[in-house]
């Protein structure tokens, strides 16, 4: 854990009208800019939830891949487990496939294609909205699914991702 | 004309039907999912070296096929009618376990809708799943979806790899997969049979009224994925034979054994494909071997995604009266996503004869295709 030093703000010279602030400063004050916005962007957070009966707590990024890939089927400790989507288009969806999985919307479309269009697999059930992922996750342990953080009620817990 | 084999769908439809009630009660059972995906390509032979003849009743000049099993040539003449397709597929889910999925092609070389699969699926367990039915033949990595254009970067699978007289078959099928840590496995077995009626594909031996049948049909394939790699290795063996009906002279039967090893690396934006495949053939005492490799290199910037490809494919054979086929072609392919389900491809290819086919020669075709799924 670090503190960063203080940081002087950036005064306008009325003469010249010309910024006054160290090059240092400036850098410094952008990296501290790209950390706000990190946190803007943890703020407004895609979270990944199963329902509160789960006993699952926490997954591997490789393991959560691994269920939205239709290639596990069941949680590292043995229930069944069975993904759901939100509709496509929705920013949790990008947020989630983008910063879960890495991929975009037509990468996971291409996959799912080649999987569906030969009896490999089924792309995950698409619900309509964040209260009906929640209100399905919540009622069987078998589902996991992402949502806003905003959305997450006490029927649903959320998983850490490690 | 009806190239792809009417399927017998009674069985199928009796044993799910049969286990279905058992399954009604379920929450939510049964229920229909249904999806479809269409390929609309227009191509054509831009310039070529000296004239090939059409082997086609009616029709003049070289051409290029881009689709051997149906068919698919190009000409001199812009057209939409080699490769463009559509299908539409409905699952029918009788319980967690227990499926039925069927899916129609059509395609601008045969306008009668083909069955393309139809099976009954069961879920033995988490890792186990049988399907029994109508499938197409897992021959090399892209054969069971080679219809689904929006799935893969080029306008077709390369033809050097894919191109063979039978792409689907009736019988039965084992699929496992698991997990390991970071490694998926998925492995199966399968075995069945394949009539084509009146083969597209026995158009290249001058044969327009030829049933190819693929009896015996036994294979095996593995796929791993871990990490950024994905390898995928295949054995298949069947017992090929012909009909022709308007003269029996030109009937023969074959041995066929043919193997390929799939490797494929993602690297996030930059991605590599390539597969390497020999199909070797015994017919009166002669053995044909056709090794076919293809190496494509992609790289993703956002919604475009442009792909450079070389493929080969070399014939050799101990049958003196047989002229052995051998081409290479390079390739480059632009793609666009339009939207997430939906692409645009502009694919040039320099098609390059070592030794040739009385209807082809070096030519350069030009393809421009839209892929959807829904």
């Amino acid at each position: 854990m670090f503190r960063p030093d203080p940081i002087p703000n950036p005064t306008l010279d009325p003469d010249t009208m010309e910024w006054t602030m160290t090059v240092h400063a400036s850098l410094r004050n952008a990296l501290l800019l790209l950390l706000l916005l990190g946190g803007a962007s943890v703020q407004a957070q895609t979270v990944v939830i199963v329902s509160t009966k789960n006993p699952v707590s926490k997954l591997t990024a490789d393991q959560l891949s691994q269920l939205f890939l239709g290639q596990a089927t069941t949680y590292y400790s043995g229930g069944r487990a069975e993904p759901l989507d939100q509709p496509e288009g929705t920013s949790s969806r990008q947020e989630f496939y983008g910063k879960y999985l890495n991929k975009s919307q037509a990468q996971m479309k291409a996959y799912w294609s080649k999987l569906a269009f030969s009896g490999k697999g089924m792309s995950p059930m698409v619900l309509a909205n964040s209260s009906e992922v929640v209100r399905k996750v919540a009622e069987n342990p078998k589902y996991i699914s992402y949502v806003d953080k905003s959305a997450v009620d006490a029927s649903v817990k959320v998983l850490t991702i490690q | 004309m009806t190239t792809l084999h009417r399927p017998r769908l009674l069985p199928a439809l009796a044993l799910a039907l049969l286990a279905a009630p058992a399954a009604l009660a379920e929450d939510g059972f049964p229920a229909v999912k249904f999806s479809g995906f269409a390929s609309i390509v227009a191509g054509q032979i831009v310039n070529h070296a000296a004239p090939g003849s059409d082997p086609e009743p009616g029709k003049s000049g070289p051409i290029y096929l881009a689709d051997w099993s149906n068919w698919g040539a190009y000409s001199k003449t812009l057209s939409l009618q080699p490769e463009s397709r559509a299908g539409a597929q409905a699952v029918v889910s009788f319980s967690e376990s227990l499926r039925f999925t069927g899916q129609m092609v059509v395609r601008g070389t045969d306008s009668t809708p083909a069955l393309t699969w139809a099976y009954v699926a069961y879920d033995l367990s988490p890792e186990w799943e049988l399907q029994v039915g109508r499938k197409r033949i897992p021959l090399y990595y892209y054969s069971d979806f080679q219809d689904i254009g929006f799935s893969y970067p080029w306008v077709s699978p390369p033809p050097e790899v894919y191109g063979w007289d039978a792409t689907n078959y009736n019988g039965a099928s084992l699929r496992y997969k698991t997990v390991l840590g970071s490694t998926t496995v998925a492995a199966s077995v399968f075995g069945g049979k394949e009539t084509v009626k009146e083969s597209r594909y026995m158009i290249s031996a001058g044969l327009s009224k030829a049933d190819v049948t693929w009896s015996n049909i036994q294979g095996g394939d593995l796929e791993v994925t871990k990490d950024w790699l994905t390898v995928r290795g295949v054995f298949i063996q069947a017992d090929p034979s012909v009909v022709d009906r308007l003269n029996s002279a030109n009937n023969y039967q074959q041995k066929m054994t043919a193997y390929g090893l799939a490797a494929n690396g993602d690297f996030g934006n930059l991605f590599v494909l390539t597969e390497f495949a020999q199909n070797n053939r015994t017919s009166a005492g002669y053995e044909t071997k056709a090794p076919c490799y293809t190496v494509g290199l992609g790289y993703r910037l956002g919604k475009w995604t442009p792909f450079l490809n070389f493929a080969e494919y070399r014939e050799t054979t101990t049958n003196p009266s047989y002229a052995p086929v051998s081409y290479m072609r390079p390739s480059l392919t632009l793609r666009y996503d339009v939207a997430s389900s939906a692409s645009l491809k502009l694919q040039v290819d320099r098609y390059l004869e070592y030794r040739g086919t009385a209807f082809t020669t070096d030519s350069t075709v030009v393809r421009l295709a839209l892929d959807v799924v829904f």
